[in-house]
């Protein structure tokens, strides 16, 4: 389980993030929804151990995400919103690399990486070079490589910018496989019904603080709106972000 | 129309870029005063006029090696220091702080008016064989015009002869090419490795994103920032050796009596330069930044230190700066080598300067790399 209580961060004279408190349940899809500059992606870096904050406290498995990063490090899997890979390495050369860099062994590596290729819909294309794959190739290599060390929860930083309808699902699909295996998955995104489709639970952030949590059906029946689109836009506004 | 329109949009896209404007403006201007005042001294100037260090030893002192002494004196090239014998051979030998230094022999005075062949010697060191060479010609006129002055005339002319000693050399004739294969391979070194450097991590960090991803993986900064300097001074170290060798074949130019010299000064070389990439990105905030900084830098060094022409040709003030820059130190360890034969136990103090600079740059870089190039993920 995570737990994140009272997390502040505040950069020079932006407070990124005011008191936020949240928890990702074991095995659930936790949604994280919010306009440009809501602070959803500074939440992410400082799960990840990208960031420290300005004040607060997070746990994950009761260890403390900001003392005991080593540990945390290697339960947490990052998927970045942009595409984090060698361009000049094959498929199969980042997902080695990045395994090493976890620690995982070479056999059991070889093994993962394989499982991970097949999953990302790449085994015919893992000795070519990534700079050749195609943006929907590009984006679900880019998935399974925060996957490469079987991480206990997963943080996908809005994974589907940019991709056609056929990665989309297929990137759906591996989230949902991954929900089936008991991993924890936090899901930012732009996309409301991709919310909607895929998360249990979901939190609508804006200005650095969560303006409503819970399941979208208990979302929708206490705020009297017909879907999460409208909701979002009533918490949030009309206003142009950035 | 429109490719004016284009041309305006280049031109504004342009100075938007203020660094790199400032750049254009700046590595030029760098490189330009670097070298006037470097080359200041063969155009003449007085107060920068190159000036070759003499000792002279008087063992004659008659009247013709004292007016030999006075000519040379008032040479404004020259700058001549009366000395004895064991402390002039010391100054070329030992110290390194004369090119060259003239013994006049005892009864020098007696054999020119007896219009007798003399013999000047020469001690030299032919590691500053420019430097040498300009002193031999600047002694063997002062030497005809007194030759002439005391009325031993054309048959004097010809028999005053400097006869050279090489007290620390171990190759008779030097090149062009023993000064400029390590000057020249320490400069494309910085271009390829410190260059090499502070352009991969920006690339990394703003283009391929993968310096996020290794920041989240449970691996210290250290061996991120380690792992990727360990392989440029590999690189490095390769790159140079191969011009070296092919320096060698090619141009036989000497490597010296010290095989594991020649190792460590290279590896020296590469670890300074890298770490210089280091500093250079940590105090940059872009590639552009970094590679405007790094040209300044790689260009300036060069200039400094005595990679495109040999120290003595700059002002007194200039040579003394030379060593606040790495290629000084390293062209130190390399002719100490190449062309005086001293091994790893003779170039301790120069090869400490270099290595010496490498860490300091690498614990700047370090620190600084927390501050700014890494926390602008």
């Amino acid at each position: 389980m995570i737990e994140i209580r009272n997390l502040e961060k505040s950069y020079s004279n932006v407070e990124a993030l005011r008191g936020l408190s949240l928890t990702l349940k074991q095995g659930e899809i936790f949604g994280l929804l919010g306009p440009n500059g809501a602070g959803k992606t500074t939440l992410i870096s400082i799960l990840a151990g990208l960031v420290m904050p300005t004040r607060g406290e997070g746990l994950i498995e009761k260890k403390s995400i900001f003392r005991q990063t080593g540990d945390v490090k290697k339960i947490i899997g990052l998927v970045p919103q942009e595409l984090s890979l060698y361009a000049s390495l094959t498929g199969k050369e980042n997902l080695n690399f990045f395994g090493r860099m976890y620690g995982v062994k070479r056999k059991a590596l070889r093994e993962r990486v394989s499982s991970l290729l097949d999953l990302a819909g790449l085994n015919d294309k893992r000795d070519d070079l990534v700079r050749t794959y195609s943006g929907g190739m590009k984006r679900r290599l880019n998935l399974v490589c925060g996957l490469v060390h079987s991480p206990v929860y997963v943080l996908l930083d809005e994974p589907t910018v940019g991709v056609d309808p056929q990665s989309r699902e297929h990137i759906f699909h591996n989230i949902r496989r991954l929900k089936e295996e008991g991993i924890s998955i936090l899901y930012t995104t732009h996309y409301i019904e991709e919310a909607e489709k895929l998360c249990d639970r979901v939190a609508i952030m804006d200005e650095g603080r969560i303006m409503a949590i819970g399941s979208t059906n208990d979302l929708l029946a206490d705020h009297g709106c017909p879907d999460l689109e409208t909701l979002f836009l009533k918490l949030t506004g009309k206003g142009l972000r950035d | 129309m429109k490719l004016i329109f284009i041309a305006l949009n280049e031109f504004k896209l342009l100075l938007r870029d203020r660094p790199a404007v400032l750049m254009m403006i700046a590595v030029p201007i760098a490189v330009i005063t670097v070298t006037g005042f470097a080359l200041g001294g063969i155009y003449g100037k007085s107060e920068a006029f190159v000036r070759i260090y003499l000792p002279i030893v008087d063992l004659d002192e008659g009247f013709v090696s004292k007016s030999l002494v006075e000519t040379l004196q008032k040479d404004r090239t020259l700058e001549v220091e009366v000395t004895e014998y064991r402390k002039a051979a010391k100054l070329v030998r030992d110290e390194n702080k004369a090119a060259a230094a003239l013994i006049i022999p005892e009864n020098f005075t007696a054999d020119i008016i007896s219009r007798k062949p003399v013999s000047l010697r020469l001690l030299t060191d032919p590691a500053k064989g420019l430097e040498v060479m300009t002193a031999k010609a600047l002694i063997t006129a002062s030497a005809v015009k007194l030759a002439s002055g005391t009325g031993s005339g054309g048959t004097g002319l010809g028999s005053v002869e400097i006869k050279g000693e090489n007290l620390t050399g171990i190759k008779g004739n030097i090149s062009s090419f023993d000064e400029n294969v390590p000057g020249f391979s320490i400069m494309f070194i910085m271009f390829g490795v410190l260059l090499g450097f502070s352009e991969g991590i920006f690339r990394e960090r703003d283009e391929d994103h993968t310096l996020k991803r290794l920041l989240v993986a449970p691996v210290t900064k250290f061996s991120i920032l380690g792992g990727k300097l360990f392989a440029r001074t590999v690189i490095g170290l390769v790159q140079m050796s191969a011009l070296f060798v092919f320096g060698y074949f090619a141009f036989s130019i000497s490597l010296g009596n010290s095989m594991p010299g020649m190792f460590l000064t290279i590896l020296g070389v590469a670890f300074s330069a890298s770490c210089i990439g280091l500093l250079i990105s940590s105090l940059s905030h872009s590639r552009e930044q970094a590679r405007s900084l790094g040209t300044l830098t790689i260009l300036t060094m060069a200039a400094m230190g005595g990679c495109w022409w040999p120290l003595f040709i700059e002002p007194k003030w200039m040579r003394n700066l030379s060593h606040v820059v790495m290629p000084a130190w390293a062209m130190d360890c390399f002719f100490d080598l190449m062309l005086r034969g001293k091994a790893v136990a003779d170039i301790l103090p120069p090869m400490g300067g270099l290595y010496l600079y490498g860490v300091i740059a690498l614990l700047l870089g370090f620190y600084l790399s927390n501050r700014v190039l890494l926390r602008q993920l």
